[in-house]
């Protein structure tokens, strides 16, 4: 009989390495301090970040999935060290971002004896979870960090968390790694049924008035380029959610511009004008819809997803096809004729002119002294050449941000869509610039947002991550605000923040700094910013109290899309 | 709208700590009451059987199905309405042997109506 040759901890560092995981997030304690031990012999294959707080490893590991497309890797103790993940888990969830999560846990003789440091981190993350296991026996490790990372990864991806106890790290076991490919109980791929898509075809060759809104599916299952080809046979006007930017390019001739509560003025209204409505790999999330009941009702819709629990969720198709967005464009480009929608595409366009008038044109108004949001984000967008990976945060500079900038790669856009995470900005871009240092990589947050995971400037000075941030600071949380005094009289009730110098915040991290609140000094110190080399940071004082248009009002028909208060 | 009824959802799933719980949850996350839950060994070993019956509406039970599908560790789940199958209410009950052996003149009839 042979020894057991290997501890379970080195076991989990092992599996890592069979599954190419060359970065991990993390942070030590109690229960997870055998992992940590082995962790230290193989500093030299796998880089570990410590970050500040659980929360901002858990939205780096995030930032990493969602620009290299691989599972983020978080490692974390047991009870506060996991529920601290958790955010972070769950908007993984929602945005379905690929996450392996290995936790520490008690010694299983102490599970459920409200043991120090011991949760219930099972019970508490399977709602958000893709899927979560307790490993209390060593010989459990490589089989199931095997099918933890094919889970995370295959089919629509999601966060998977590992408990693995503390008695378990410690025993020994004979480490044999087979990777997953197949599961009794999950299978990812969709069987494609071809009379759908022919009928999906037929619908689209009959069409008028088509309109294709596409989603993240397309960048997941990495269909640009199908959708691209679709879009330049078919001549059908596109338009992107907020997580599928990037996806198309912006200066596509085909693109019309996002959807959603605060996206683009055409793209909302003339959903409820098209004849057949194609969507690909989104999940009419209800900030794209508005009034669901009210939502496209005179189109045929198409919507092709791969996650079938989707089809029929929130508006009913005519035609459902359950499918990887790949796949299916792949399937239904041979059988769509080439046409042509230029007359129908003037609809959109006329719609851009009104948009512009209304309220672009206020934004880059040169004569008005005040910054406004939108023209910090044009200016950091053409500074970057159009093509940094923008990461932004939750609330106005949020809408403004992904309105404003423009994009010519796809994977560009980092951002908490589903969730809506205040803080996820700083920690996200880390974990994205160490996913791809190739590129240059800018996050936006507000002053309400940027002190939620503001610790993390430490994680950033410790490791030179060569992120940019830029803090656009109106003294408000202004999306709250913005509704305050749209739908609450202006009764501004607890919206007011107060910041401390942000400059003297990131030097006290040797961070080079600069706040700026006028016009002329904007360009020369983005352009300092992005040139610098390491992290830099960028307060501009905006506007107080700017407010974000086009809007959707909340309970409103998408058509009802207003373009001033 | 449809009218609320009665559904019986049969899933089969991995019979491992924690399923019933990721699946119920699929019911308590949407406020859906479950009437009543049955698990069972299936015919196959290491696969439960959960009988589930709750009161809903058509394309409501259609998604929750779905849902239920999704979950990993769950092999299959099918829904049928109340008024789609035939049921009949069985009782079992557990006896002392000692009693029948006490009053022998009731084994006949207990053999003839309820035992098969």
């Amino acid at each position: 009989m042979k020894s057991k040759t290997m501890t379970g901890s080195e076991a989990i560092i092992q599996c890592l390495l069979k599954e190419k995981v060359d970065t991990v997030f993390g942070y030590p304690g109690g229960a997870i301090m055998p992992v940590y031990d082995s962790i230290f012999d193989y500093q030299d294959k796998i880089r570990h970040i410590l970050t500040r707080h659980e929360q901002g490893l858990v939205h780096a590991a995030q930032g990493y999935a969602r620009v290299t497309g691989k599972a983020g890797v978080c490692i974390a103790t047991s009870g506060p060290g996991a529920t601290n993940l958790i955010t972070g888990i769950a908007d993984a969830m929602m945005d379905s971002t690929p996450l392996v999560c290995i936790i520490g846990q008690v010694p299983s003789p102490l599970l459920g004896t409200d043991a120090f440091q011991e949760a219930d981190i099972i019970g508490m993350t399977t709602p958000c979870t893709k899927w979560n296991y307790q490993i209390t026996s060593v010989d459990e490790i490589p089989e199931v960090l095997s099918k933890a990372f094919y889970i995370a990864n295959s089919g629509r991806p999601g966060p998977v968390v590992l408990m693995v106890t503390k008695n378990a790290q410690f025993d020994s076991l004979d480490f044999e790694y087979k990777k997953t490919t197949w599961m009794n109980s999950y299978k990812p791929e969709n069987y494609l049924d071809y009379n759908k898509i022919k009928k999906a075809a037929d619908l689209i060759n009959s069409a008028k008035k088509p309109y294709l809104l596409f989603g993240q599916g397309v960048v997941l299952s990495g269909a640009e380029n199908e959708l691209q080809a679709f879009l330049e046979k078919t001549g059908i006007p596109a338009a992107s959610t907020l997580l599928g930017l990037s996806a198309l390019p912006s200066d596509h001739p085909n693109y019309v511009g996002m959807l959603g509560m605060h996206g683009n003025y055409g793209p909302n209204l003339l959903t409820n004008e098209c004849d057949v409505l194609i969507g690909v790999g989104l999940r009419f999330d209800d900030r794209v819809t508005g009034n669901a009941s009210k939502y496209a009702k005179q189109a045929k819709i198409i919507h092709i997803e791969m996650d079938e629990s989707e089809l029929g969720k929130i508006v009913t198709p005519k035609v459902p096809v359950a499918g990887d967005a790949k796949e299916v464009l792949s399937a239904l480009m041979p059988l769509v004729h080439q046409s042509d929608h230029s007359t129908w595409m003037k609809e959109f366009r006329s719609c851009d002119v009104l948009e512009f008038d209304e309220v672009i044109k206020n934004e880059f108004d040169e004569s008005k002294e005040e910054l406004s949001m939108a023209y910090v984000c044009r200016k950091l967008s053409e500074a970057a050449d159009h093509n940094a990976v923008l990461v932004t945060d939750v609330g106005q500079h949020q809408m403004i941000a992904n309105r404003y900038f423009k994009f010519k790669n796809t994977r560009s856009v980092i951002t908490s869509g589903g969730l809506g995470t205040m803080g996820f900005a700083l920690p996200a871009a880390m974990g994205a610039k160490l996913g791809d240092d190739s590129r240059t990589v800018i996050s936006i947050a507000g002053d309400g947002g940027f002190q939620m995971t503001m610790q993390e400037l430490g994680t950033i000075a410790q490791h030179q991550i060569s992120v940019k941030m830029v803090i656009l600071n109106n003294h408000f949380l202004g999306m709250v605000r913005q509704w305050q005094e749209l739908f609450f009289e202006k009764r501004y009730s607890f919206t007011e923040i107060e910041s401390p110098d942000f400059v003297q915040i990131a030097q006290a991290y040797n961070i080079p700094a600069w706040s700026i609140s006028e016009k002329k000094d904007l360009e020369n110190k983005i352009n300092e910013m992005l040139s610098t080399e390491g992290p830099a940071l960028l307060e501009v004082k905006v506007e107080k109290e700017d407010n974000v248009f086009p809007m959707v009002p909340s309970g409103a028909a998408v058509n009802e899309v207003l373009l001033k208060p | 709208m449809n009218a609320k009824k009665d559904f019986i959802i049969t899933s089969y799933v991995e019979n491992k700590i924690g399923i019933l719980y990721r699946v119920l949850n699929v019911f308590s996350r949407r406020m859906i009451n479950v009437e009543s839950l049955t698990v069972v060994e299936s015919e196959r070993k290491g696969i439960s059987k959960l009988t589930i019956v709750i009161e809903s509406e058509d394309n409501v039970v259609k998604q929750l199905v779905k849902h239920i599908e999704k979950q990993i560790g769950v092999m299959g789940a099918y829904v049928q309405s109340n008024n789609e199958i035939a049921m009949s209410k069985v009782s079992l009950y557990k006896m002392f042997t000692q009693s029948l052996a006490n009053h022998d003149d009731q084994l006949p009839i207990l053999e003839k109506q309820y035992v098969n």
